[in-house]
């Protein structure tokens, strides 16, 4: 089956800033892929240049086998769907008007909403625990919770890849475990997601692999166990940690213990 | 979300305001220039030296017969070149050769200055004697008169008798009294002559049609030379009052017989009536039907002196044409 | 809940209202009998015609002309405010703010001075269209970087330009007025206002408004979501940067043909819109139409006010817009401030 998503020596930079280049790995279906890497590193670059927001200097981005660059806005809308960090609305909508936007990649001009789109925005709103909330405005609902109603928008929009950019920062431990496991599920057969985190554990816990980005390269993927390690952790991320194997979970955990202050650095 | 009234109230002040400011704004500068604030200057004295009476008190001497006069005014051009002989003038208004509005033209020689009201130009050609009306900057007019520069300012009259007035007290003050007193006899025969030929006919209903939508109410010297010609202003008929902005249902619903337009073309033609013979808004006016719409000079129409006579001849020569065909 | 049907019947009941409101209404009185007959015998009804000529002509090419020119620039001022608003996601914007306006208004006072209107009734109109299209294609020249248009640099070209437009017009103005006729012609047409207008005005603003409103309401669900943010918008599929190059060609359009058949009026794209969106919601579908219908009622309103109250003489048409508009702004503005939503 063809990947996802492949992603082929790609580069960017601000004016005269590069952010990363030589960046290359690819997605398959099913595949739960954790993005980790310090500030700065262009997590939040890369997914918006998998979105075509931003051009790619050098390089190419495959959705699906169709280069991105051939593709309109809303054909890629309708291989890719994004989670955004930031949820805060200024508008009067309500949950289900934010989800219905989902459906905006299949809608003509003035086309009125088909059985078909009922039924995707019934089974998102399902997908993410949200029918509860759906005549709710979303200014006023809590952050977590407009946390879901945007995952929700983006299984509405029924791409088989799904981006999310920091979908736990505002959630309390129990939902952020919850909507991890919910993307999990969703992602299971046909989909791919590709998550950035800043939580080690979740990252550990939830994906299948791990890229990490860093001093403006890709400098380890694979599975967790075998990308963060304490080594990594002190190179990258200047934190002394104990990573260690919990076969209770089946997974790793991650504790930070310190920062390291440059000259501490030792191989 | 409610709104509430809090919006209502500042909006119902303001509208007020305007609302009094409007109805009450045009009745209090005519209650303001009758209480004589914008009158203009009075001469004391029959010989030189003679003193000066600025309307907003300053006294002034002019010392002897002036012979440097500047003119900041078309009218003052006018007054003047009929008072006092071109080598006692050291300014006129650039406007005196401008032939859709000046009735001298040719009569200024050229080697005399024309200016506008700059201040450093008028002080730099030396003036005893600065001719400025009520609508000019006061900026420029109290520098003169700091300069000790004798100004007479002319009220910008809307009447007849006004015109004789202003031209006595120029006369007065350039000591012309004689010349003045001879223009103005002139002038009374002249009307007494328009009045007396049009004598007890029916008076047409006339609408004096400017641009814009402007006509001439009562208490304008337009007014007066419909009345004087024997016609009626049908302005007066919505009482108004000075030179107002009509709306054209108004103009419409009056119907008037006659329509009198200005011309301001140099050389005066049919032009100026075409907009309003081929408007279709305009098409069932009696005025129009019958084709007496009419263009007189604008340069008479408007000139705040003793050229205005032949503006009242030429009207009363259209409203009755058969009054002057001898 | 919001009522959005009753709204729109009772928008669509105020229109209609305002149009005949104003055609009954106005500096001469018409009797109720003579106005219904003369429009029944427009429409072509068998009536022996028992009134005067000029109330005729009063009714048919006085007054109907006025307020469908009114309907048109209203209905107009309220769309592009509404558009402009969703598009900035700013409720404090209107036509004005990108500099539209005031390069229409250059075109047409350059126009009045140059005593073009003499030769043909379309050149004001036409000069003024042409200032807006200038206006509007400098401003996003500057504005755009490699296809990219922030909302901010537009925000602050559009004040640039508009400012740029303003003085030049204030120079054409300071010359013009050496002719008091030209000048004081200038500086009424600079306060806006509908007299005047003819069936010919109408044929100029009619077709470009409602071809504009066509094209906005095609882009009523993009508005929706572009107040979510461009990330999002973009994230569903929207190609922000086409839909905002189309929408403000079309609201400069728009407001071009507007302003050269009417002058300047302010405050009608700013309030309507605002009013109607704490009303009925942020969903465009509604908002939009009805901000068209209920700015044309409004405008013809405020016109009948303007030509009605001080007859024979009337009021400004901008100064009445601005006179409601503004106290309303003012407290919308506290509104706002007190639950931090600007």
């Amino acid at each position: 089956m063809a990947a996802r998503l492949e992603v082929q020596d790609l580069a960017f930079a601000y004016r005269d800033q590069p952010v990363f280049e030589h960046v290359s790995f690819a997605l398959h279906p099913g595949d739960v892929v954790g993005l980790v890497g310090p500030n700065g590193s262009g997590k939040s670059t890369l997914l918006r240049l998998l979105l075509g927001i931003l051009p790619a200097h050098r390089g190419h981005i495959l959705l699906d086998g169709t280069p991105l660059r051939s593709l309109s806005r809303k054909a890629i809308a309708r291989h890719a769907a994004f989670v955004p960090q930031d949820t805060a609305i200024d508008a009067a909508f309500t949950t289900r008007d934010i989800v219905a936007m989902g459906r905006n990649p299949y809608l003509g001009r003035f086309q009125p909403e088909t059985p078909d789109d009922r039924a995707a925005i019934e089974w998102a709103l399902a997908a993410t625990a949200t029918q509860h909330l759906t005549a709710r405005f979303v200014q006023e609902l809590s952050g977590g919770e407009r946390q879901r109603v945007m995952l929700a928008r983006a299984l509405a929009q029924q791409a088989p890849l799904l981006l999310l950019d920091e979908p736990t920062a505002n959630l309390d431990v129990a939902h952020q475990l919850e909507m991890l496991s919910q993307v999990q599920s969703v992602v299971h057969d046909n989909r791919g997601a590709l998550i950035a985190l800043h939580d080690f554990n979740l990252a550990a816990r939830f994906c299948d692999r791990i890229l990490m980005l860093a001093d403006g390269r890709l400098v380890a993927q694979g599975t967790p166990a075998a990308v963060i390690t304490e080594d990594h952790l002190a190179t990258y991320f200047h934190i002394r940690a104990k990573v260690r194997w919990e076969p209770d979970i089946g997974g790793l955990v991650v504790l930070p213990c310190h920062p390291i202050t440059p000259h501490h650095i030792t191989a | 979300m409610p709104l509430r009234g809090a919006g209502v109230l500042p909006t119902a002040l303001i509208l007020a305001g305007l609302l009094g400011l409007l109805t009450y704004g045009g009745s209090a500068r005519v209650a303001l220039l009758g209480y004589g604030l914008l009158q203009a200057t009075r001469i004391e004295g029959s010989d030189f030296p003679k003193r000066l009476i600025d309307p907003a008190g300053t006294r002034q001497i002019i010392p002897a017969p002036p012979q440097r006069i500047v003119s900041t005014i078309l009218a003052g051009d006018h007054m003047l070149t009929a008072l006092v002989s071109p080598d006692r003038l050291a300014g006129v208004t650039y406007l005196v050769d401008d032939p859709t509005i000046s009735n001298i033209i040719g009569v200024v020689p050229p080697s005399v200055p024309r200016i506008a009201t700059e201040i450093e130009t008028l002080l730099a050609l030396q003036p005893d004697l600065v001719l400025v009306a009520n609508y000019t900057r006061t900026e420029t007019v109290r520098l003169l008169i700091a300069a000790h520069i004798p100004v007479v300012r002319f009220h910008h009259d809307a009447s007849f008798q006004g015109v004789m007035d202003n031209l006595h007290t120029l006369g007065e003050a350039v000591g012309a009294v004689p010349q003045a007193e001879q223009l103005i006899h002139d002038m009374r025969c002249r009307i007494d002559a328009v009045v007396q030929r049009v004598g007890e006919r029916q008076r047409p209903r006339v609408l004096y049609h400017a641009p814009a939508g402007y006509t001439m109410g009562a208490e304008t010297l337009i007014d007066e030379m419909i009345q004087l010609a024997g016609g009626l202003n049908v302005a007066r008929e919505v009482q108004l009052i000075g030179p107002v902005k009509l709306q054209q249902e108004v103009m419409l619903s009056l119907e008037p017989e006659v329509i009198v337009v200005a011309d301001w073309s140099a050389t005066p033609g049919p032009e100026a009536i075409q907009e309003l013979l081929h408007h279709p808004v305009w098409r069932h006016v009696p005025a129009v039907a019958h084709g007496r719409v009419h263009a007189i000079r604008g340069a008479w129409l408007t000139s705040v002196s003793q050229e205005a006579v032949h503006g009242l001849e030429a009207m009363a020569r259209l409203l009755h044409p058969e009054a002057f065909a001898w | 809940m919001r009522h959005r049907s009753l709204a729109a019947v009772f928008a669509c009941a105020s229109l209609l209202a305002a149009g005949l409101l104003a055609l009954t209404f106005g500096a001469t009185s018409i009797p109720l009998h003579h106005a219904a007959g003369i429009l029944g015998h427009a429409l072509g009804l068998p009536l022996d015609p028992v009134w005067p000529a000029w109330e005729d002509t009063i009714l048919l090419h006085v007054r109907l002309p006025r307020i469908v020119v009114g309907m048109c620039v209203g209905g107009g001022l309220g769309l592009c405010g509404s558009t402009l608003q969703g598009l900035f996601r700013n409720p404090l914007a209107d036509p004005a703010i990108l500099g539209v306006s005031s390069g229409a208004s250059l075109g047409a006072v350059i126009a009045l001075y140059l005593g073009l209107a003499v030769y043909t009734i379309w050149a004001l109109p036409l000069l003024a269209c042409l200032g807006a299209g200038i206006t509007a294609f400098v401003v996003s020249a500057i504005a755009s970087r490699r296809g990219h248009t922030p909302i901010g640099t537009l925000l602050l070209a559009g004040v640039a330009m508009s400012s740029l437009m303003t003085a030049l017009t204030s120079f054409v103005l300071s010359l013009a007025l050496a002719d008091y006729n030209i000048g004081s012609q200038i500086v009424l047409w600079i306060l806006g206002g509908l007299d005047g207008r003819t069936w010919d005005h109408v044929k100029l603003v009619a077709p470009a408004t409602c071809l504009g409103a066509a094209t906005i309401l095609a882009y009523a669900r993009d508005l929706d979501v572009l107040l979510l943010g461009e990330l999002h918008a973009t994230s569903v599929g929207v190609d922000v940067v086409r839909v905002r190059r189309a929408l403000i060609l079309t609201t400069s359009l728009i407001t071009g043909v507007g302003v050269a058949v009417s002058g300047a009026i302010g405050f009608v794209g700013l309030v309507i819109p605002h009013i109607l969106r704490l009303l009925i919601g942020p969903h465009h579908r509604w908002l939009l139409p009805l901000s068209m219908i209920v700015g044309a009622a409004f405008l013809v309103l405020t016109d009948c006010v303007a030509r009605t109250l001080i007859a024979p003489e009337e009021i400004r048409l901008g100064v009445i817009t601005a006179s409601i508009g503004a106290p309303f702004f003012l407290f919308l503005l506290l509104q706002h401030r007190r639950e931090g939503l600007l």
